[in-house]
């Protein structure tokens, strides 16, 4: 008898950190997405720091550039991957200078983390489609990169900012 | 054949039939315009003449759907004169039958001889073969461009050929221009979006231009027509559509051909264009930028223009038109980190501002960028650097000037300097007295920007290569003679910087400034340790850059004696009893080099036990060697040692385990500070004398006691004639430290002695709560013994009221007289309202005792020297360094500032009613200890108090609001100290005295002190006061309106002996006493007789 209960429990120590393997990994890789989401954050209220758009200035024309209302509800990890991948396009037209080429670099390892914690949710994953619209229109207008930089990296910042709040709280794909 | 013919004829026909411009056909006539025109030959019918026939109008052939018959060949022709009028380009479209499709046709352009006018120049006419297959291309050369052109084409199939009639052409008639070229736009200011163009040739022609355009939501071309000036205005334009536009252009009239269509020009008109879009403009300068609305719902009275996202005052807004708004930006100043500045031109919306992203860029063109440039060491390049990173495009231009850079200049055009990298350029070879004048310029699509021009002259800015062939050797002073060379450039007189440390040790780095010389001598510490030694140079006189440091030199050691003391060393031991074994560790003194050129390489251990083991350990230069014991007896010896030999003066050390003699009576430590230790020792009488004695301490963390490996063990030797030692050496405070003397005798060593440091601080806080716990609980059996026995109370203190009728001033008074009592005390004028104290009421004594801490303090310490050096000690020590003892404890022994004193140092008594139930006390913070019968307040200067409602106002103090005149309540500290200033001026009407003076207390003991003073004493004491003043030669004069003004200045003593023995209450204040006086007394007790 108290061979049987010796093995139920060490068949339960075994099992258990494989229960808790797959979550273990989620959350590691939900903490990955933080971290990289805030350090990004951070880097952009420095880039952003001298040349800061006043908030009572509201640009027309940019609307290809993935601007996230506050009141809207996240659509799902599919849709963050989505829009990761749209700034990840503007970033990749701006002039590389002054800490966009890395603000653009944190951008792709963070849509890397989303793809992964997405997987690994079982969510499906579409191979991100080109945006052909944003990029004719970011070529077009690539003398006037300072703006749509401005914009799309205040665009980023509060995408990153309700990306870190609702994380926890994401549940669909 | 017949059929052939018909056939031939009926085609022609038909094709006369569909012309619409009439052709003359040749036979010396001209051809119209444009010349397009159908030729049909028939190859078969030789005999037949004219075998060609002309018609007009290709289109006609084109449309035609009948092939020709067997043997004829048709052209469709389209000739045009080459926008350059030098060719004749033609082509030909051909048509046969079916049956004719194999056959090969060969077709040819022919420009006749011609004779011009009265010159008779002729020219030998022109050839040319058409190529192609279905459309043959062929082209002559025009002879005059103004003259008629005759011209004939020749068809040929192998075997027959035909020419067609002579054609006269005028060459301008048929002129097809090329295509405008350079078409773009521009927006103006009145808001139209104006086409522009050029053509390839300049030409007095003038053209008419066709412009199409279109969208993508179009579908189809716009068109519109232009004349004249090459540009149109093109209107109706939407906002955010992509337009294609195209122009092109003919000969005015029904002459010429319409050139081909220009290259596609592609709009997109933004909400918002800007005037210009680009702007370059100088530091300081004021700009005007137009903005136009394409958006025609947006109104330039909205228009809100911001400059790098901050808004611009809209004093500084025009408004052009409707649609178009202006702004003039003033003082305009060069941005550091993106080098121009943005504008934006928006929609004014509530509080918002409506933008379009595209703005206008704002460049300034005199920027400053930080240009350093450098000479090498052999004067004949300079590279130059600098900072800007904004610019695509950067160079580095100079105008170089043979005079200095002061002189009047008249520069030369500038020269680029050779760019080395992406931020430098190199110049060479120098002209070093010249002036250079060297910039940055930047370039920007339309325009540049130019940096402030720096002007330098090479030769004040070379940076010499650094010195060499450096050399150093040790003076016997303890100091480094250092040599070196120096670079032959510059020639100019060099200042030299010598650095040098330990080897291996940078952090120990010394830098000495040498002048000119080429040689240096700089102290050292330890001439037995390896130096490493760098010099550089820099111009003596005048600017220049330090050179690089050289190659480090590293000394050498030259010794030319042996050691000959060895190192002095203690050891540590470790027991292993389980192992029955001792480790020892033997920790050296590396005694200080006895020369520069004498010193210890290493060390040499030389064993010896017990059991007649012997061997010897060569070491380096170590500090500390381990071995193991486990002989009875064991003896070390330590030698020094170089490269020249051993030591002879060495010391040894026996280890024994046999009992060890007891020679030291007591030992004890104090810690005198954080640097200094005083240990004291004394020996046993009979005991033998040590040859020398060896102090050995270590630290422990307090907080980890138990790990008694914890400290690090330091130890030191001490004279044998020592009884007392001041140890310096940093003291933590977090740490505990233990002390133990060990005797060393000639061959052994005696019984150590332990001692733990005392710090004083502890025992002297305990001392101090202790004294204060007593005084407490007495006060509090004071307190109750009042309380509970009222009437014996009152009975004591009458009891030792002196009888006035002994005194000189109360001669002939009548005291059993209410009135006589009232009249004594009755103020002249102004405290009527407040009733003296009558003979009933109880007058009570108040003494306060103030105990020091530092005296106790100090008598703790003379007991712990006392212990350990029998009182010797303090005496025969001498004093630490820092002989300043730091104060153990916090304690104010003088009342400080006039204000410290009234705020803190506030006591207080008051008068007790007879029948009083309870005694009210209050009591500050502040006060070291009260024993008292009853409180009782005072003031120096109001003696004034409304007795029947005091009780009342004992227990209610009136709020500050209150009059003190008639509140006459003194009870509370608090209103004495809010309130008394104003009392003094008030009630004395002199102002006199404004210090506070509050009345003590004495504690029950000292008021047994005080009982054993004599029965005279007793009838004469003393009023005690405390004066906040430090110099009695200074107190204030009291000002008591009862006694009259006293003289402080007078002693205590006498004014004990002048003060007349009042029964009834009277104030006074005693004189401070001086502040050497009062330290002798910080124990003592201040009295109050009332």
């Amino acid at each position: 008898m108290s061979g049987c209960v010796a093995l139920l429990c060490t068949s339960l120590l075994v099992l258990l950190p494989l229960g808790a393997g797959v979550p273990l990994s989620v959350e590691t890789m939900k903490s990955n997405v933080k971290l990289m989401a805030q350090t990004t954050i951070v880097r952009i209220q420095k880039l952003t720091e001298e040349f800061r758009i006043s908030p009572n200035m509201v640009f027309s024309g940019l609307e290809l550039i993935p601007d996230i209302a506050p009141d809207k509800a996240w659509e799902g990890l599919s849709a963050i991957a989505q829009g990761l991948h749209s700034f990840q396009v503007v970033l990749s037209h701006l002039p590389p200078g002054d800490g966009m080429a890395q603000v653009h670099a944190d951008v792709l390892s963070l849509h890397g983390v989303v793809r992964s914690l997405a997987a690994s949710l079982g969510c499906p994953l579409h191979k991100p489609a080109g945006d052909g619209r944003l990029e004719a229109f970011l070529k077009t207008n690539s003398t006037f990169h300072v703006t749509i930089g401005n914009v799309a990296l205040e665009r980023l910042r509060r995408f990153l900012g309700k990306l870190v709040q609702n994380l926890d709280q994401l549940k669909s794909c | 054949m017949s059929f052939s013919t018909m056939g031939m004829f009926l085609l022609c026909l038909i094709l006369a039939l569909h012309s619409v411009v009439g052709v003359t056909l040749s036979d010396g006539r001209l051809l119209g315009t444009p010349w397009a025109a159908a030729l049909c030959c028939d190859l078969a019918e030789q005999a037949r003449s004219p075998r060609c026939h002309i018609s007009p109008h290709s289109s006609s052939l084109a449309s035609l759907n009948h092939l020709p018959s067997r043997g004829v060949v048709c052209l469709n022709i389209l000739c045009w004169v080459d926008g350059n009028l030098e060719n004749v380009i033609c082509n030909l479209k051909l048509y046969v039958g079916l049956s004719d499709t194999s056959r090969p046709i060969a077709i040819s352009l022919q420009r006749l001889p011609s004779q011009f006018g009265s010159d008779n120049v002729t020219d030998s006419g022109a050839h040319s073969k058409c190529e192609g297959q279905d459309v043959r291309t062929c082209s002559v050369a025009l002879h005059s461009v103004n003259s008629t052109v005759s011209l004939m084409i020749s068809i040929s199939d192998g075997s027959s050929s035909v020419q067609s009639p002579v054609m006269d052409i005028v060459p301008l008639s048929f002129l097809k221009p090329d295509p405008p070229l350079n078409l773009q736009y521009h927006m103006t200011i009145e808001g139209e979006l104006r086409l522009s163009w050029t053509h390839a040739l300049p030409s007095a022609e003038r053209f008419v231009y066709d412009i199409r355009y279109s969208s993508s939501s179009l579908h189809s071309w716009m068109r519109m027509s232009a004349e004249g000036a090459p540009g149109a205005s093109l209107k109706g334009l939407s906002v955010g559509l992509n337009y294609t536009v195209q122009v092109r252009c003919k000969t005015p009239g029904n002459q010429g051909v319409w050139s081909d269509w220009s290259r596609p020009l592609y709009v997109y008109l933004n909400e918002v264009s800007y005037i210009p879009e680009r702007l370059f403009t100088s530091t300081g300068s004021n700009v005007t930028i137009y903005c136009i609305f394409n958006n025609r719902s947006h109104s330039a009275k909205n228009a809100v223009w911001w400059l790098s996202y901050q808004k611009v005052p809209e004093s500084q807004y025009t408004i052009i038109s409707d649609h178009v708004s202006s702004v003039t930006l003033l003082n305009v100043k060069p941005l550091k980190q993106r080098g121009y500045d943005i504008l934006h031109c928006c929609q004014r919306e509530g509080e918002k501002s409506l933008c379009s992203f595209p703005y206008a860029q704002i460049y300034v063109k005199d920027i400053s960028v930080a240009i350093s440039c450098e000479v090498d060491g052999d004067l004949t390049a300079m590279t130059c650097t600098w900072n800007t990173s904004q610019w695509a495009e950067v160079r580095c231009l100079y105008q170089r000037h043979m005079l200095p850079c002061e002189e009047e200049m008249e520069l030369p055009p500038a020269v680029e300097c050779p760019v080395l990298g992406a931020k430098s350029c190199r110049l060479e070879p120098l002209f070093l007295t010249s002036c250079y004048i060297m910039w940055v310029e930047g370039r920007e699509q339309e325009g540049t920007v130019k940096s402030h021009p720096i002007y330098i002259l090479p030769m004040d800015l070379v940076k010499p290569h650094p010195p060499f062939d450096l050399g150093a050797t040790f003076l016997p002073d303890a100091h480094l003679s250092i040599w070196w060379k120096r670079p032959e450039l510059p020639v100019y007189e060099l200042q030299f910087e010598v650095r040098y440390s330990v080897d291996k040790d940078d952090t120990l780095q010394k830098v000495i400034r040498s002048v000119s010389n080429q040689s240096a001598v700089v102290p050292i510490v330890d001439p037995c340790v390896v130096y490493t030694i760098q010099v550089r140079c820099k111009r003596l006189a005048g600017p220049g850059f330090w050179s690089d440091w050289s190659s480090p030199y590293y000394t050498t050691i030259n010794n030319i004696k042996a050691p000959e003391q060895g190192p002095d060393f203690w050891r540590v031991l470790q027991e292993y009893p389980k192992l029955n074994q001792t480790h020892v560790t033997l920790l050296f003194t590396l005694s200080q080099s006895e020369g520069p050129f004498c010193c210890v390489e290493g060390l040499t251990v030389k064993h010896q036990t017990s059991r007649g083991s012997v061997w010897s350990e060569n070491l380096g230069r170590v500090s500390t060697y381990s071995f193991s014991w486990t002989e009875d007896v064991h003896t070390v010896t330590v030698l020094a040692h170089n490269a020249l030999g051993s030591s002879t003066k060495n010391s040894n050390m026996t280890l024994t385990r046999h009992t060890k003699s007891q020679s030291v009576h007591s030992f004890s430590s104090m810690m005198v500070n954080s640097s200094c230790v005083a240990l004291s020792w004394t020996l046993f009488p009979n005991s033998s004398a040590p040859s020398s004695f060896v102090i050995q301490w270590s630290g422990q963390s307090r907080s980890r006691q138990q790990d008694k490996q914890g400290g690090r063990v330091k130890w030191v030797r001490v004279p044998p004639n020592n009884r007392a030692f001041h140890l310096h050496e940093t003291f933590f405070a977090s740490e505990e430290y233990q002390f133990i003397l060990y005797p060393i005798f000639e061959n052994t060593e005696g019984e150590p002695i332990y001692a733990k440091e005392d710090r004083g601080r502890p025992r002297g806080d305990h001392a101090a709560y202790m004294l204060l716990l007593i005084i407490t609980f007495l006060s509090v059996v004071l307190f109750v013994t009042l309380a509970v026995s009222q009437n014996q109370m009152r009975k004591l203190v009458w009891k030792d009221v002196p009888n006035p009728n002994n005194c000189s001033w109360a001669q002939g008074v009548d005291f059993r007289k209410a009135e006589t009592i009232e009249s004594l005390f009755r103020h002249p004028e102004r405290l009527i309202s407040c009733p003296l104290l009558l003979e009933s009421e109880t007058i009570s004594e108040a003494v306060i005792v103030e105990k020091t801490s530092p005296a106790v303090q100090n008598n703790e310490r003379d007991q712990v020297l006392g212990k350990a050096g029998q009182g010797e000690m303090a005496s025969s020590l001498p004093p630490c360094g820092n002989s300043e003892e730091p104060p153990v404890q916090e304690t104010s022994l003088s009342p400080g500032s006039p204000d410290d004193s009234a705020q803190s140092r506030i006591s207080y008594a008051m008068v007790l009613f007879p029948g009083t139930p309870g005694l009210l006390y209050k009591q500050q913070e502040s006060l070291s200890s009260s024993s008292d019968e009853g409180n009782f307040s005072a003031n120096n200067s109001d003696i004034s108090g409304s007795f029947p409602g005091g009780l009342w106002e004992l227990e209610n103090p009136p709020s500050n609001d209150s009059d003190p005149r008639h509140s006459c309540c003194y009870n509370s500290a608090e209103e004495f100290s809010d309130t008394s200033d104003q009392e003094d001026e008030v009630l004395d009407g002199t102002g006199a005295g404004k210090e506070l003076y509050y009345l003590g207390m004495t504690s029950q003991s000292e008021e047994e002190e005080d009982e054993k003073q004599g029965e005279d004493e007793e009838e004469e004491e003393e009023v005690g006061a405390r004066y906040p003043g430090e110099d009695a030669q200074e107190l204030p004069l009291e000002s008591s309106p009862l006694l009259g003004r006293w003289d402080p200045r007078l002693d205590r003593t006498d004014a004990a002996a002048k003060g007349p023995p009042l029964y009834v209450p009277q104030f006074r204040t005693a004189s401070r006493k001086s502040q050497q006086a009062k330290a002798k007394e910080r124990s003592g007790v201040e009295s109050l007789q009332v």
